[in-house]
């Protein structure tokens, strides 16, 4: 990795924090507009009901939940790999941190709101808090969410503090005076004195430490409201560890399409080098693997069984005619692609990286969905006088459109952020190297 | 050449004809044969009700007939009274309910054939049933005497005189109304006061307060047909709804004291170090 000797790193991110151009306007245009076409769909769905949606009597969780879960695990994961980096003193990751905290941040911002699209009584939402029971899963886990929200957001805000900052005493800095009194605001008098310096450390240090067990906790309850359920293909305990992974995993094929893109517009090579491209591929393909021998644990336990119900789940899972495609799919490239691509010298470069990256996202969301709606379509009780078109999930423009909004959104904000502070963490690059971190001490 | 002309046209007259036959079974085979049911049944209140259903076989099972008109009429020996005519609904019956007071023609006997009928339609061949009933009245007294309960239940017609005569050797059913169905208590057959007088059980549950519904009935008769008395009374047990208390487990409103105490151990542990984070940063202001 080249190492970046210069003690003002900042000057590096100014000219995009001040002035945006004429491309940065058109991009933001053109998220507005789609996020304003899934506010569309939304008040569409308020005013015609859930019928808009695919959703039905049987299949009540359709691509709403599958949103929920994979944005949820992209936050858990980001906070996960955000705090390894820091506490196992990472060098190679640290021009990740920011980008992983706001990945956080923004996905746990996104994953409820699908929960609030996918309840067919808004108003009775409260009734979660006001009635909640300690024994069900939903409670623990919107308290994991909720505790989870207050954790990354103060983190986030923790190591933007050193930057706010640098930005606050940054001479001609041209923004305007809000933005300049905000930073001021934000930055709380730090100066990088030596006792200021110890704090903040520590509490970054215990906040890193403190987010790895909450995202672990978090993720796995959500896992639980599938895993504690008695359906076939939910009733699973490897549900837990294998949202975990799966979490992770869909979080590093995240992180390596960011950098990518933030790699080619915004001119960061320097900062996301090929060096970074290896090692996060290199991660991808244990997690592959990992994936792979998690993937085939379950699905060979449930057919080993040869329990009816579970039997004719699987045997829809395979069908062609059924999810035959969309769980081939899933499965190669999720398991095997980022093995071939990434772990042939010959297929590895940056782009191979990112294009895998991008499959494997897909190849996750795809895995959500077959983890849901196939479960959903094949009750223990079977299926008995029921129109047709009420047994088969399939997924209406509304929920498309809604899911496209969200990720416009993450993109925005992503848009947004790049404006406001360096997407790199400046103050941790030029630090010196220091060792693996053990709660509130430094050991070298 | 002439003999094979001959055969010819007898076999197309033949073919021909076949064919013609063919046709006309066909028509008459598309209407569908309906059975036709009629059912007749005097309420508390004197209300007549008369119900029909009509179904058709379509292989080994029996449809219904969905949205056709059906006639209902009285008739006596001279007058035939049109009583109105219904839709049949989607599970095949057409109800028409008649008020109190309404009088129907009778023949010499005192009996009015009550007659349902289906004209013929594009699916449906024509169907009629009829069924002949004499009014009857049935009164029912629901008493207490030394403190034993008892259902006494009387049975009268009117003769040609229209004096009220009693109704000797009538099934009597009495039920008692319960959730999904009724509970048959006693049945017994009416004397030669047309009385039928049966002691009422002390343990039948009631609701919250002790109600009961009380159901005296004849059933299918084929002189009166189906005539119902319903009434309420205070003669059921008390049933207490009071939920009773449940131990703290998983399944009920409180949660094992474990599951309380590790849960506020997790988030207590949790947040303290979150407070104790943000207090480091909150005394970097204040060393500023």
């Amino acid at each position: 990795m080249e190492t970046l000797n210069k003690t003002n790193l900042i000057e590096d991110f100014i000219p995009y924090i001040e002035k945006p151009n004429k491309r940065w306007y058109i991009m933001v245009f053109v998220l507005l507009a789609l996020i304003g076409v899934g506010l569309y769909a939304f008040v569409y769905q308020v005013i015609y009901g859930h019928i808009v949606t695919g959703m039905r009597d049987y299949v009540v969780w359709g691509v709403y939940i599958v949103n929920f879960i994979f944005f949820l695990g992209l936050s858990y994961a980001g906070a996960l790999i955000a705090g390894i980096f820091h506490l196992a003193g990472v060098q190679w990751g640290k021009p990740f941190h920011r980008i992983l905290k706001i990945i956080t941040i923004t996905t746990l911002i996104i994953g409820p709101i699908y929960i609030l699209l996918c309840i067919g009584r808004p108003d009775r939402l409260f009734n979660l808090f006001i009635y909640a029971r300690i024994q069900s899963p939903i409670t623990w886990d919107i308290i994991a969410i909720v505790t989870d929200m207050f954790f990354c957001i103060a983190y986030l805000y923790f190591i933007h503090i050193e930057d706010f900052a640098k930005l606050r005493d940054y001479k001609g800095l041209n923004v305007a005076n809000w933005r300049k009194k905000l930073y001021r605001w934000l930055a709380i008098g730090y100066t990088g004195a030596k006792e200021q310096k110890k704090l903040l450390n520590q509490a970054l240090n215990i906040m890193a430490a403190i987010i790895i067990p909450t995202s672990i906790i978090a993720y796995s309850l959500l896992a639980w409201l599938f895993g504690m359920n008695l359906r076939p293909g939910w009733h699973n305990s490897i549900f837990a560890p294998f949202f975990v992974l799966t979490a992770i995993y869909s979080g590093i094929a995240l992180l390596i399409v960011v950098i990518w893109v933030y790699r080619k517009n915004s001119g960061l090579e320097k900062y996301f080098t090929e060096e970074h491209f290896n090692y996060l591929g290199f991660a991808l393909i244990i997690f592959a693997l990992f994936y792979g021998y998690f993937s085939f644990s379950e699905y060979i336990t449930e057919w080993y069984n040869s329990q009816k119900t579970p039997s004719i789940l699987l045997n829809k899972l395979w069908d062609l005619s059924e999810f035959g495609y969309l769980f081939l799919f899933s499965n190669i490239v999720a398991s095997i692609l980022p093995v071939i691509i990434i772990g042939i010298p010959k297929f590895r470069s940056i782009n191979s990286i990112t294009f895998v990256s991008v499959l494997v996202l897909i190849a996750l969301w795809i895995k959500r969905y077959l983890i849901i709606v196939p479960t959903l379509e094949t009750p223990y009780i079977p299926i008995q006088d029921s129109r047709l078109d009420w047994v088969h999930y399939s997924p209406t423009w509304v929920e498309w459109a809604l899911t496209m909004s969200g990720v416009a959104f993450f993109v925005l904000i992503f848009i947004l952020m790049t404006k406001f502070v360096p997407i790199v963490c400046v103050s941790e690059m030029e630090e010196k190297s220091h060792g693996i971190r053990f709660f509130y001490k430094t050991r070298k | 050449m002439k003999t094979f002309n001959i055969i010819l046209s007898i076999l197309f007259i033949l073919f021909f004809a076949d064919n013609s036959v063919a046709q006309n079974n066909k028509k008459n085979a598309k209407l569908k044969k309906v059975r036709l049911k009629i059912e007749y049944l005097k309420q508390t209140d004197g209300t007549k009700v008369l119900k029909s259903k009509l179904y058709w076989k379509d292989g080994k099972k029996f449809m219904p007939v969905v949205n056709q008109d059906v006639t209902f009429f009285a008739e006596g020996d001279t007058v035939k009274l049109k009583l109105g005519t219904i839709k049949s609904n989607e599970e095949g019956f057409a109800v028409l309910y008649i008020e109190k007071g309404v009088s129907f023609p009778v023949n010499s006997e005192g009996v009015t054939t009550f007659t349902a009928k289906m004209k013929k339609g594009k699916e449906f061949k024509s169907a009629k049933r009829s069924v002949d009933i004499k009014d009857a009245t049935l009164n029912v007294t629901l008493d207490i005497q030394d403190t034993v309960k008892y259902v006494e239940a009387k049975l009268t017609t009117l003769n040609s005189e229209g004096e009220s005569v009693p109704i000797q050797g009538t099934e009597i059913f009495v039920y008692v109304k319960r959730l999904y169905s009724l509970f048959k208590v006693a049945n017994g057959v009416t004397d030669e006061n047309g009385q039928y007088k049966v002691n009422f059980p002390n343990d039948i549950p009631g609701d919250s307060i002790g109600n009961l519904h009380v159901i005296v009935k004849v059933l299918d008769s084929d002189d009166f047909g189906n005539i119902e008395y319903i009434g309420s009374v205070k003669w059921g047990t008390v049933v207490s709804y009071a939920e009773e208390h449940l131990p703290r487990a998983l399944w009920t409103g409180e949660a094992p004291f474990w599951m309380i105490i590790a849960t506020l151990i997790i988030l207590l542990g949790a947040w303290f170090n979150f407070l104790l984070a943000v207090y480091k940063v909150i005394k970097i202001k204040s060393i500023s």
